[in-house]
């Protein structure tokens, strides 16, 4: 091919065409992540006006356990696991501020809501046998605040405009509920256990103790899931996530744990007989 | 004069309608397998290379310009592809939109209008019975059909009987 000047012209304007694209684009997609701030910002402010909404709903709805043991035992595993959370954040972003609940009810669950509230069911507590299991579900439950698994899967199932409404303070009992049987997804769910494990382990609490109470929990229903619905179902099954938060324990080569030293029979004696 | 300044090319007035309109259903295809094969960024290339092959013997100019549209597209197609790979790759693991995504796909929309636009003057210029070069790839159809290796080339003929060494 003769010509070979012209070829060389073509090839420098494709090759300046390109580059020019390229930086181009980059700077767009920097301006775009500067913007990401101010967004991140503005989720802030709406997960905390939802939180107000729902934290209001639930106390209205629901018998909020207000004892001075209890509101002891929460006020130990939050300080204990802010320890993990301020750990673990260095490499990734800032320490979210919590706020727990317990509520009265035979609901053996603990649910993330958006704007980082946490519900814990006092038929949970009463299922678990100290306080260290709790701290484990409790870091699961932290797990989907990190990563913001209940906004993201309330805006996947129910759209934005939820967040509008819960600025608005009108939020509903259906979103309510919507939320607590919300499913957050198989990836969604790995990755808060993982979390579970390794905040335990940066808080100085045996991360075994997650898949203890996931033993726990395992055990409430006599019912064996069919092999068929867990290729549907949303969480991973049950026994695999035991088995893969004993192993993930397992390979974190930490020593030195210490217990909460909660007395778990007094925090039982101290939860409304109402639901046993 | 070089043999590539030798080249005699057809005028405008000298191509017939029909191989025009031929010529500019190559870029005009290009557009409407885009439009179906969409998100499939493979379609397009699949009906420009059918394109290309029922077309070619009709004349040169048609064959020139369908070639070029079918060759443009490959970088244009590997770089839409890329976008699609790493937007399903990042949906399935649940990961998050990286700088160099969002770089990624400012970069390709820009790339594909870049194209769109390029192709749109081609177009026109192909009905119109003008020839218009795509940098590189524009160069490379002209020579696979009017360069002096080019089937049935007069330069080729030429070039065969050569003075006494």
């Amino acid at each position: 091919m003769k010509n070979r000047r012209g070829w060389i012209g073509d090839i420098l304007i494709l090759s300046a065409t390109i580059i020019t694209i390229a930086v181009v684009s980059y700077g767009v997609a920097v301006l775009i992540e500067n913007g990401k701030s101010d967004r991140d910002e503005l989720s802030e402010k709406i997960d905390k006006s939802f939180t107000k909404a729902v934290e209001l709903s639930i106390r209205n709805s629901n018998e909020i356990i207000d004892d001075p043991v209890i509101n002891d035992l929460i006020k130990v595993l939050q300080e204990r696991l802010k320890k993990g959370l301020i750990l673990l954040s260095e490499e990734n972003s800032k320490t979210p501020n919590i706020t727990i609940l317990v509520v009265d009810s035979s609901t053996i669950n603990a649910v993330a809501f958006p704007g980082n509230l946490i519900v814990i069911y006092s038929g949970l507590i009463k299922k678990l046998d100290n306080a260290e299991e709790l701290s484990g579900i409790l870091a699961h439950e932290l797990g989907h605040c990190v990563y913001h698994d209940s906004r993201n899967a309330l805006i996947r199932e129910v759209g934005l405009s939820i967040f509008l409404s819960g600025g608005a303070g009108e939020l509903s009992e259906e979103i309510i509920r919507g939320a607590i049987n919300m499913k957050y997804g198989r990836k969604a769910e790995k990755r808060a256990d993982m979390f579970a494990v390794e905040l335990l382990a940066a808080s100085d609490i045996d991360p075994l103790y997650y898949g203890k109470a996931l033993e726990k929990i395992s055990n409430i229903s006599s019912e064996k899931t069919p092999e068929w619905l867990n290729y549907t179902d949303v969480h991973p099954p049950i026994e695999n996530r035991i088995s893969t938060a004993y192993e993930r324990s397992e390979q974190i080569n930490k020593t030195g744990y210490k217990d909460l030293n909660v007395d778990w029979q007094t925090v039982l004696d101290n939860l409304p007989k109402l639901f046993q | 004069m070089s043999d590539y300044e030798s080249i005699i090319l057809p005028q405008s007035d000298e191509i017939p309608r029909r191989e025009r309109e031929d010529a500019m259903g190559a870029y005009l295809m290009m557009f409407a397998a885009w439009g179906a094969g969409l998100p499939l960024p493979f379609l397009n290339l699949v009906a420009a290379g059918i394109y290309y092959a029922t077309n070619k013997k009709k004349s040169k100019f048609v064959a020139f310009h369908a070639l070029q549209s079918m060759v443009s597209q490959i970088p244009v197609t590997v770089v839409n592809a890329g976008l699609l790979f790493w937007l399903i790759r990042t949906l399935v693991k649940e990961a998050s939109f990286t700088t160099y995504f969002w770089a990624y796909l400012v970069f390709v929309c820009i790339v594909n209008i870049v194209y769109i636009v390029t192709s749109i003057i081609a177009l026109t210029r192909a009905n119109k019975g003008n020839f218009f070069y795509f940098p590189v790839f524009g160069r490379w159809a002209f020579y696979r059909w009017y360069g002096p290796d080019a089937p049935n080339s007069t330069e080729n003929k030429i070039r065969k009987n050569l003075p006494p060494v």
